[in-house]
């Protein structure tokens, strides 16, 4: 319903400017075509909370990709919002009058309320998920010869940051659960390198993988049930699946050389992963269940760390070879682009809209467009800032 | 005899280490990627490499080239002798623990590093070595030699350091 008259509104946009109109099987997507972008403001939100709420409300339209932050005058959409003891009350109303694209209520506090506002309305304007109230694991390091990585957690607008760990080690590669409320990462605390769950809701860690030689890499599986991860206690790492909760592992590789960052399709069904059997570092995808591994030809020689999108549609990695850029694979045509400017980047991890990638860049944590390539500063007061992973 | 034999195998390792040479490293004596010949696992873990002594034993550092595991031919005097290291002390346990440069992402570093110290593992198992004392430990880019970012900072930086556990 709101959606239709959405698209109602739309139209007059869509016949002025080169926008693309896509039909899927669930719902119209509008992809705003890259420098085409929906006037929209925010009136001022009444309260003590209510200047950081319009702030953060503005912020995350912007960073959507998908809005311009105008003058009301100038707006096709005003976002108006009123503080209520639980949250938020927001509406988007369309200049033209009518129906408002969203009006609904939003839980929190005034920053928590205020990203779920501009996620209900980025859904409503274009039909994808937003990522305003995603949240981002990593991890971050003491500077030094003997330095110490830690795992943190933070909004993705880089707020309310906080340290997870005090291990006093090398933490690695964190990532979250399907659901948000795990995060499994890799430590060397023990001495060795073990993967460990931590629970959000309960503060309490378990270990899942002390093989002997090096357990890390770890992801979950899109149902929770299973993590993908390199062990190397056959001699040589190897990518395995083992129960999230710890288990014996199921070995899905057999290769001499180096095998690591597996991650999952999002039906669960394949495993992108990278090996070096052939060559320098490359992306192979296999069964879950195992299999023959096909190598993906993304026509650069050096790559590693693969995300696959939430839409299934594309698979983002790291560009060593480059300098640090960020390439994405499109499965369907096959083809490889390069959708980053600048050098230093690594560690690519999809937002919800599959299309916003979040990245570290020479230590400090990227909010990177790959439509457009623009890369924005996810600040905090950590340098060192590494293999960051989003909610979805 | 163990002389002959000795002499043997370091023939065979230079060997597979030319054939190779145009390709991918390949830390001990195996044919190409579609042989089926597979690592030793590794042993039960023992020990803390983190407090390992890795002073005794420092000039047995292997030293690696860019994005390889494979053992060069200048390295293997310094793993003939650690060999004869662990067969005259057959009780000592030991660590080996991999390092790469600060160039590549973390979790590839990760498992590089680790592929290098299982490729030196393998190679002293290929020398006599008992394997069972013999365990593994991959630091990524994380334990650096020199803090410096230059060509002789990264050539010793990566390396496999063997330590004795204690």
């Amino acid at each position: 319903m709101l959606l239709s008259l959405a698209m109602k509104f739309i139209l007059p946009i869509l016949l002025l400017t080169p926008c693309l109109l896509s039909a899927q099987s669930a719902a119209p997507v509008i992809v705003i075509e890259q420098t085409r972008k929906v006037d929209v403001a925010v009136s001022a939100i009444a309260g003590t909370e209510g200047p950081l709420a319009t702030r953060v409300l503005e912020e995350d339209l912007k960073r959507s990709g998908a809005c311009r932050v105008v003058e009301p005058s100038a707006a096709a959409f005003t976002l108006s919002g009123t503080l209520t003891p639980s949250g938020m009350a927001g509406k988007a109303s369309p200049k033209t009058g009518g129906a408002p694209l969203v009006e609904s209520s939003f839980s929190g506090d005034a920053r928590r309320a205020a990203h779920q506002f501009a996620d209900a309305f980025i859904e409503a304007l274009t039909g994808t998920p937003g990522f305003a109230s995603s949240r981002i694991t990593f991890a971050s390091a003491s500077a030094g010869k003997n330095r110490k990585k830690e795992i943190y957690i933070s909004d993705i607008d880089g707020a309310n940051a906080r340290q997870l760990t005090q291990d006093g080690a090398l933490g690695y590669g964190p990532k979250f659960s399907p659901d948000g409320s795990k995060i499994a990462y890799s430590s060397d605390k023990s001495g060795y390198r073990d993967t460990y769950v931590i629970d959000l809701n309960t503060k309490k860690r378990t270990c899942v993988a002390q093989f002997p030689g090096q357990n890390t890499g770890a992801a979950f599986s899109p149902d929770g049930s299973t993590l993908a991860l390199s062990l190397s206690k056959f001699g040589n790492p190897e990518i395995c699946t083992i129960p999230s909760t710890g288990g014996e592992p199921t070995r899905l590789t057999n290769a001499r050389g180096t095998d690591c960052s597996p991650t999952w399709s999002p039906d669960g069904t394949k495993i992108v992963y990278v090996s070096d059997e052939r060559g320098s570092p490359g992306l192979y995808v296999l069964p879950a269940t195992g299999g023959t591994p096909e190598k993906l030809n993304t026509e650069s020689s050096y790559t590693t760390e693969p995300d696959w999108s939430p839409d299934g549609k594309k698979i983002a990695y790291s560009i060593t070879s480059g300098g640090g850029q960020i390439g994405v694979y499109d499965i369907e045509s096959k083809k490889a682009r390069i959708v980053s400017r600048g050098s230093g980047l690594e560690s690519p991890s999809w937002t919800r809209n599959s299309r916003h990638l979040v990245c570290s860049q020479n230590g400090t944590l990227v909010l990177l467009d790959s439509m457009t390539g623009e890369a924005i500063k996810i600040p905090n007061n950590l340098s060192k800032n590494t293999e960051p992973n989003t909610t979805r | 005899m163990k002389n002959t034999y000795l002499t043997l195998l370091a023939l065979l390792a230079i060997l597979t280490g030319c054939s190779n040479e145009a390709k991918k490293g390949d830390g001990a004596a195996f044919g190409d990627s579609s042989d089926s010949i597979s690592d030793t696992a590794l042993p039960e873990r023992s020990g803390n490499p983190d407090t390992a002594d890795y002073e005794t034993l420092k000039s047995e550092t292997v030293l690696f080239a860019y994005d390889s595991f494979t053992i060069e031919a200048k390295e293997r005097p310094k793993l003939d002798k650690l060999a004869n290291y662990l067969s005259n002390n057959s009780s000592t346990k030991i660590v080996i623990a991999g390092h790469t440069d600060s160039r590549g992402t973390p979790q590839y570093n990760l498992a590089l590093s680790e592929k290098r110290a299982n490729a030196v593992r393998q190679y002293l198992i290929g020398l006599g070595a008992n394997g069972s004392n013999i365990s593994t430990v991959g630091y990524g880019e994380d334990r650096p030699a020199s803090e410096a970012e230059n060509e002789s900072a990264w050539n010793q930086n990566r390396r496999a350091s063997p330590g004795i556990l204690r």
